[in-house]
């Protein structure tokens, strides 16, 4: 993996190198990874935790374990209940400790990390399992920035267990997110999604913020801006299919 | 007498389905030839949505248990309150 090039470093790209770079680890192949040549950079992936677990000598080019970085949450792999229930938990807390602005949003991300873990571990079931991180960009908005992952069926698959009709998939991802719609025959599951907005509506009311959902499954993908309790999912461009399920969280907020 | 379930002594933070599951089935083992549960939320700071539903809706609407919730806060509360109405169709039972 030659990273040289990079120039910025979303959560969600730390993941997908993170997970580029355990799938081939699991599968046994030789990794060599050469860091990127922008010092900020290399240091928000190491501050991410994107080259965890790799040997000391499969990385070239990076800062030591000193590095700065503005992540709030480094990359969590979560295989188990427990760890969803700690990554959820740590995100709420390391909300709470900044300032009023985007400590507002603790409870609302507990909510968020607990519920798309959860859905990520319960439908998205591989053998790498899921993935969490956040981090923190200030300019003159503040963001915060989460991102999930899994290497799973993805949700149309998924959705289509139940309504096998909603076969384009950026449509089968916008109805998987109403109320009361779920892939496990259980009438009173399909609410874990409507909660996380409902939840990040409450707070708007409290914050000068918006929030942007994105997610990405398959061949579909949905954008969901929210900023003033209104709800309305709209297509976003794919432009490569991809497995499983991808999902970002962005808090803007004025400091 | 009612059993006394405190769920400090399982945690503090709670998210997750399995979860909700895992402590619905012990409560169950606890209560067992009792009709009447006290649920302690003292010294908890956090629920998520699925994990009410599967402890506590789930409990409200099949195990046939009177089901006391105590301390919880205003949080817990409204998330405990949405679970428990929309599987058991009501609050009015637990």
């Amino acid at each position: 993996m030659d990273a040289r090039a990079l120039l910025d470093c979303h959560p969600m790209f730390a993941i997908r190198l993170r997970l580029f770079l355990d799938w081939h680890v699991a599968a046994g192949h030789p990794v060599r990874v050469i860091g990127p040549q922008d010092e900020r950079v290399a240091q928000q992936l190491v501050a991410l935790g994107a080259f965890d677990g790799l040997p000391e000598k499969a990385v070239d080019g990076l800062p030591g374990a000193t590095a700065y970085g503005t992540a709030l949450l480094a990359i969590r792999r979560l295989r188990a209940w427990t760890d969803v229930e700690e990554a959820s938990y740590a995100a709420m807390e390391v909300l709470h400790q900044q300032a009023i602005e985007l400590a507002i949003w603790g409870e609302p991300v507990h909510m968020a990390v607990s519920e798309l873990c959860d859905n990520a571990l319960q439908h998205g079931k591989n053998a790498l399992g899921a993935y969490v991180a956040a981090d923190r960009v200030s300019d003159e908005v503040e963001h915060f920035r989460l991102a999930i992952a899994d290497l799973g069926i993805g949700i149309p698959e998924h959705i289509r267990a139940r309504h096998p009709e909603w076969q384009d998939d950026t449509a089968a991802i916008t109805k998987a997110l109403q109320r009361g719609v779920t892939g496990t025959g259980d009438p009173h599951r399909g609410n874990g999604f409507s909660e996380v907005v409902d939840d990040v509506n409450r707070a708007l009311v409290r914050a000068r913020s918006a929030v942007r959902i994105e997610i990405r499954s398959a061949r579909g993908g949905v954008l969901l801006d929210l900023v003033d309790g209104r709800v309305d999912p709209r297509p976003a461009t794919v432009e490569r299919p991809r497995r499983g399920t991808w999902i970002t969280y962005t808090v803007a907020t004025i400091a | 007498m009612a059993l006394m379930f405190q769920l400090s002594e399982f945690g503090q933070t709670f998210a997750t389905r399995d979860r909700g599951d895992e402590l619905r089935r012990t409560l169950l083992e606890r209560a067992h030839g009792q009709d009447a549960v006290v649920v302690d939320f003292a010294g908890v700071t956090s629920v998520s949505y699925s994990f009410a539903d599967e402890f506590l809706g789930k409990l409200c609407a099949d195990a046939g248990l009177r089901l006391e919730r105590r301390n919880l806060t205003p949080r817990i509360a409204a998330i405990a309150d949405r679970a428990v109405a929309r599987r058991a169709g009501s609050t009015i039972a637990c």
